[in-house]
């Protein structure tokens, strides 16, 4: 079959060619296969009824019965909903704060001013949840709360946050804007700082005013950083951030209303029990959702623009 | 402040929008810090009585002294933590770098099929069972430092950065020199990574504060209280309350009884204890997000 | 010296050990050298198990019950352990292991899991370490679950009284229905049965401002006025008239304690209650879900009226400071505490300058507790574990031998405490805080340990609690399992129904919105088969009963 011989050949012969660099790949394929692929065989534990002689090969399978909880309860549709469009705010709003903050402090000519300031920036990272809500309570707290003196000095009506769900799906925003804009402005940061000056200059002695500067030399040089980045969020985009919504939301049936995702549901559901079979379900229907919604998002990007794609 | 280039008019209204903005925001970051900082002076009566303040009514170092009431440990950890990130980060850069290095090159056949590869393992995870039983039966991860600093050296997050910022670096410069005979290891060591100091410095960044925040794997593998890494020391701490919670709630009320249960003041002590340290690595790699440092070296 | 009598021990085992297998030929089927007349063997109550070994109890030397054994060879027994240690513990566990060393040979070596760490490591060390020997087992730590799925070696009564001599006759015999399940025993439960009750107490200045005396307070609606008094009072200052974390359980004290409801399970998530009215006794029919009884309605309603009226804070579901401590900087006017926590209360306020209060009045004749479940706490073995008869001898021991028992519940007499040997009470020592009692050993406690001494009126208190508590005759659910394999997917969604709306009830947070919140809950819970479990469960209990 020459077809066949011809396609082997050429396969033998790009392998040789690039024989070093596919050596340069081995280390992290050898890492990825053992600490990723061999445990991902766990995934049978979803249709299994797992005990602990058996392990996870020997136990018997009960099909789809780890997953009866999830529908049964009428609620998974919403949950779905809640994480994944939660996880869309947090991407498309973290997206312009990060690179708005990028290119203003790439601008900005105060050097030590930059300097501070993106220190401060980052430190709500290291600030754990836990004491994030400590925070909140200060600021948003009904009795002493920064922001019920501030309503009463204004002579408006106080606002217990606790007991009313109407701003939490603003206050969750702000929140997760607030932790992570410092660290996710970094990726922006560093690939600013690698455009060239020289189109900058140029494009001022054309006469572009600094908006132009920004919007059509900055922005579009920082694209490829952006798609990758926004690519990156999607592939998580149906796991929702389990530290952040369980310390502010937690058990509080009011504020449920509008926050419940899965990993809470989940985490209820779960509490009293350690059916592994069960966590694993959830795992898993979280992993497809997501693997749907990234390659479709992946396969638009490549029919635009090839280059900027995830794979 | 230079002016070499004329202060135009939308130069300077840019600016003072941008100052604004960004102090605002600078703002609503530091001024919490400030508190847990200043709250973690403050003693424990006066924060139960009076809750979180600007200056608080009481100082003490409680909350210190409870979290450094073993020191040997405190400095142990701190040891460990410390050995385990300068070691995992410089391992994890040139793993991460090499491989976005390699999957970068227009010229490589198998760059998308290998970028899925690596993607896939993001998006499916077979859970802490099975990761669990490889590491301790198989692999022997149980009480050693490999356990801390394996599980997180290489990142495909980080390694899709890398792959992202060397496709920006253009391709001739790989290909004159392939020209003039150099293999492609060379050509990575001695061309493209002086070139991507940002990246390095980026990278750097993330792998350590990764290996710093890194409590999991401590609780996981780690029994030798030696060995533990601070974040862990620290997470033991904070989250027994939280159990403690759970199973009140539950009904054990002999969870309670004789635990020693840590205090608010001791929680600000040991969030300032942490940030401590790392943040000032960041600012020493602030030096590299300056403007135009990469493509200035590519046209010399 | 040493290794002569080692060689010794080996000769003593040896002679017994062909005593026994003489005897064994000899009778099959009587008891052999075994009789104590009064070993409490549970032969006598019928749901233990019945087959009396062959190998009858071992010889009696008092000296060394584990002659009949086999420790010739030195071990090291893994031992996963749960609590609060002290400074102290690793000496003292020290000192346990040297005795442990010459009794039986064997050194155990307590593997600490920390309160934050169990819930996600206690399936691992099942699952993936094949160093774990022995693990503590408790409902809330599912112990059920990791019974049916394989996790604990299954023991028969031979094995017991083979390796467990001690255990065999000095453990309470009706502790061992509780951890039978289909014929086998899967843990060994520790020799004391939990008694819940606890008592309010609060502050003399509050009760000073408002006028209020101890004994004005004759029941919950008294304590309540109170309640609602101090907020009306304190408003704006920062004094709540219950000042709690997030996760507290006013159902615990307005929902079941007021309204004598007793829980069916333990730990397990189904909420089956039973009120208990004195000289009732129970019927599975009377069994209701917690939340369709009517009082739960009331206690749900009871609690908005607390919110709204500023009893809780008006943030309280994110409030992380825990009660005790709240009251003890007299930021909550009231607070629950076991007796023996109410002792200590007193020398804490003290210091502060305070004087507190037993509010004793609120729980009134009717009121009751009963003994819970000596399963509370238990020893398992896993399956995949090679050294479980080491480890039972090892655990045998631990447990009644009076030495170790009480160098590890308590530390060193003298120095962590003092003990009156007349009155089996013991006291606080010198150094007790390097050693609290039974701070991580719970499951190695008896009933017949020594009690804290307590203040004159907390005594009577004690005693009035004991006095008054109800008769497992009356309420004969102890060690009842539910098996929940047919409905295992609608108990998660019910787990996940009741965990969203449970605390939100407990805080009053849907104020003038709870009746429809409350009806909302039940309409979903039936949604998602409510009524098929509550029927399947009273089978299966009623089963139980018969036995």
């Amino acid at each position: 079959m020459p077809i066949k011989t011809g396609r082997l050949r050429k396969f033998l012969y790009d392998v040789m060619k690039n024989k070093l660099l596919l050596l340069m790949l081995v280390p992290a394929v050898v890492y990825v296969v053992i600490f990723s692929y061999i445990p991902m065989s766990g995934i049978i534990m979803a249709f299994k009824k797992f005990n602990y002689t058996d392990g996870i090969f020997g136990s018997p399978w009960n099909g789809l019965d780890n997953f009866r909880f999830l529908y049964i309860s009428g609620k998974l549709w919403t949950l779905t909903r809640n994480t994944m469009l939660y996880n869309i705010a947090f991407i498309m709003v973290g997206l312009v704060l990060q690179v708005g903050f990028a290119v203003i402090i790439n601008e900005l000519r105060l050097r030590r001013f930059k300097r501070v300031m993106q220190s401060f920036m980052f430190l709500p990272y290291f600030i754990s949840w836990v004491v994030v809500v400590t925070v909140v309570r200060v600021v948003f707290g009904y009795e002493n709360g920064v922001l019920t003196q501030l309503l009463d000095a204004a002579g408006l009506a106080r606002l217990n946050i606790y007991v009313d769900p109407r701003p939490w799906p603003f206050l969750l925003v702000l929140m997760n804007a607030w932790k992570s804009t410092g660290y996710g402005m970094i990726v922006y940061l560093a690939a600013v700082s690698g455009i060239d000056p020289g189109m900058y200059e140029a494009a001022e002695i054309d006469g572009a005013n600094i908006w132009t500067r920004t919007f059509r030399i900055t922005i579009p040089s920082l694209l490829p950083t952006i798609i990758i980045m926004v690519l990156l969020a999607v592939g998580q985009i149906f796991r929702g951030d389990f530290g952040m919504f369980y310390q502010l939301i937690g058990n509080n049936g009011v504020l449920l209303e509008v926050g419940d995702i899965i990993d809470l549901y989940v985490y209820r559901s779960m509490a009293s029990s350690s059916n592994i079979g069960m966590a694993s379900a959830t795992g898993l229907y979280q992993s497809v959702l997501c693997f749907i919604t990234i390659t479709a998002t992946n396969w638009l990007v490549k029919r635009f623009e090839p280059d900027y794609s995830l794979f | 402040m230079k002016c070499k280039k004329g202060l135009t008019n939308d130069v300077l209204i840019f600016n003072s929008v941008g100052f604004l903005l960004v102090l605002i925001f600078g703002l609503m970051c530091a001024i919490p810090f400030y508190l847990i900082f200043i709250s973690s002076f403050a003693s424990e009566g006066s924060l139960i009585r009076n809750g979180f303040r600007f200056i608080p009514d009481e100082f003490s170092l409680e909350g210190y002294q409870w979290v450094f009431r073993n020191p040997m440990r405190v400095l142990y950890a701190y040891r460990n933590t410390i050995c385990v990130t300068v070691v995992g980060t410089a391992c994890s850069i040139f793993l991460c770098t090499v491989t976005g290095y390699v999957l970068s090159r227009k010229d490589f056949p198998w760059r998308n099929g290998f970028s899925l590869f690596f993607f896939f393992t993001t998006l499916f995870n077979g859970g802490l069972v099975p990761w669990y039983i490889l590491c301790t039966r198989y692999l022997g991860f149980k009480n050693s430092y490999i356990a801390l600093i394996l599980p997180l050296m290489f990142s495909v997050w980080n390694m899709v950065i890398a792959k992202n910022y060397m496709k920006s670096i253009p391709f001739d410069i790989a290909e004159s020199a392939k020209v003039d005979g150099a293999n492609d290891l060379l050509i990575y060591f001695k061309l493209i990574l002086p070139l991507c100091k940002p990246l390095i410095a980026t990278l750097g960044l993330f792998s350590a504060l990764a290996y710093w925040n890194d409590w999991y794997n401590s609780m996981l593998f780690i029994t030798d209280s030696d060995k533990q890494s601070l974040q862990y020391f620290l997470h033991e701490m904070l989250s027994t309350v939280q159990a403690l919670k759970q199973l009140a709630s539950a009904g054990n009320q002999e969870a309670i009884t004789n635990a020693v249960i840590p205090q608010d003041s001791m929680r600000m002590a040991m969030t300032c204890v942490t940030i401590g340290p790392i943040i000032f690595l960041y600012p020493l790699i602030q030096k590299y997000f300056v403007k135009g440092l990469t493509i200035g070296a590519v046209k010399g | 010296m040493f290794a002569r009598k080692i060689a010794l021990k080996n000769l003593i085992c040896l002679g017994m050990a062909l005593l026994l297998s003489i005897g064994l030929f000899a009778g099959c089927g009587n008891n052999g050298g075994s009789s104590d007349p009064t070993s409490s063997k549970p032969a006598a109550s019928t749901a233990s198990p019945s087959s009396q070994s062959e190998l009858g109890a071992p010889a009696n030397d008092p000296d060394n019950p584990w002659s009949h054994i086999d420790l010739s060879e030195p071990e090291t027994i893994n031992f996963y352990v749960i609590g609060s240690l002290g400074t102290d513990w690793e000496r003292i566990t020290g000192l346990a292991n040297e005795k442990m060393q010459e009794k039986i040979n064997t050194t155990v070596n307590f593997v600490y899991v920390p309160w934050s760490d169990f819930q996600t490591k206690y399936a691992l060390f099942l699952a993936g370490d094949e160093s774990v020997d022995m693990i503590y087992a408790a409902p809330w730590c599912n112990y059920q679950e990791h019974l049916k799925a394989n996790a604990f070696t299954p023991l028969d009564w031979d094995f017991i009284s083979t390796y467990m001599p001690l255990t065999a006759e000095g453990q309470a015999s009706e502790s061992w229905k509780e951890v039978t399940y289909d014929g086998k025993i899967y843990g060994i439960p520790r020799d004391d049965a939990l008694i819940v009750a606890d008592i309010a107490v609060t502050t003399r200045d509050l009760m000073d401002k408002y006028g209020w005396k101890e004994s004005d307070i004759n029941g919950w609606d008294d304590l309540n006025q109170y309640l609602f008094d101090i907020a009306a009072g304190e408003s704006g200052t920062g004094v709540y008239g219950i000042n709690a974390q997030g996760g507290w359980p006013s159902d615990i004290y307005w929902f079941r304690y007021a309204n004598r409801i007793f829980d069916i399970d333990d730990g397990s998530a189904t909420w089956m209650t039973w009120r208990y009215d004195t000289g009732k006794s129970f019927d599975v029919n009377d069994m209701i879900w917690f939340a369709e009884t009517p009082e739960y309605l009331e206690f749900a309603l009871l609690m908005a009226e607390f919110n709204k009226s500023g009893v809780f804070p008006a943030d309280v579901m994110s409030n992380q400071t825990m009660i005790d401590d709240s009251y003890l900087e007299g930021r909550s006017a009231i607070n629950f505490a076991s007796v023996e926590n109410a002792n200590k209360l007193i020398s804490e306020m003290e210091s502060r300058g305070k004087e507190i209060v037993f509010l004793d009045g609120v729980f009134t004749e009717e009121h009751r507790s009963r003994r819970g479940p000596y399963m509370m706490y238990a020893a398992c073995f896993p399956t995949a574990s090679k050294k479980t008869e080491r480890a039972a001898v090892a655990l045998d021991c631990m447990k009644f031998d009076k030495e170790v028992n009480r160098l590890l519940l308590g530390g060193i007499e003298g120095e962590h405490y003092t003990l009156d040997e007349t009155a089996n009470i013991r006291d606080l020592g010198p150094n007790a805080a390097a050693y609290p009692w039974a701070g991580w050993c719970f499951l190695l406690q008896h009933d017949a340990d020594p009690a804290l001494k307590l203040q004159p009126d907390l005594q009577a208190t004690q005693d009035r609690i004991m006095d008054s508590l109800v008769s497992p005759d009356v309420f004969p659910i102890n060690g009842f399992a539910y098996d929940n394999s047919k409905f295992e997917a609608e108990i998660a969604v019910l787990s996940a129904l009741v965990n969203e709306y449970r605390f939100s009830f407990c805080f009053g947070i849907f104020q003038d919105n709870t009746e429809a919140k409350y009806h909302q809950f039940i309409s979903e819970c039936k949604a998602a088969g409510l009524d098929a479990i509550v029927a399947d469960y009273r089978e299966q209990l009623q089963a139980f009963i018969k036995d």
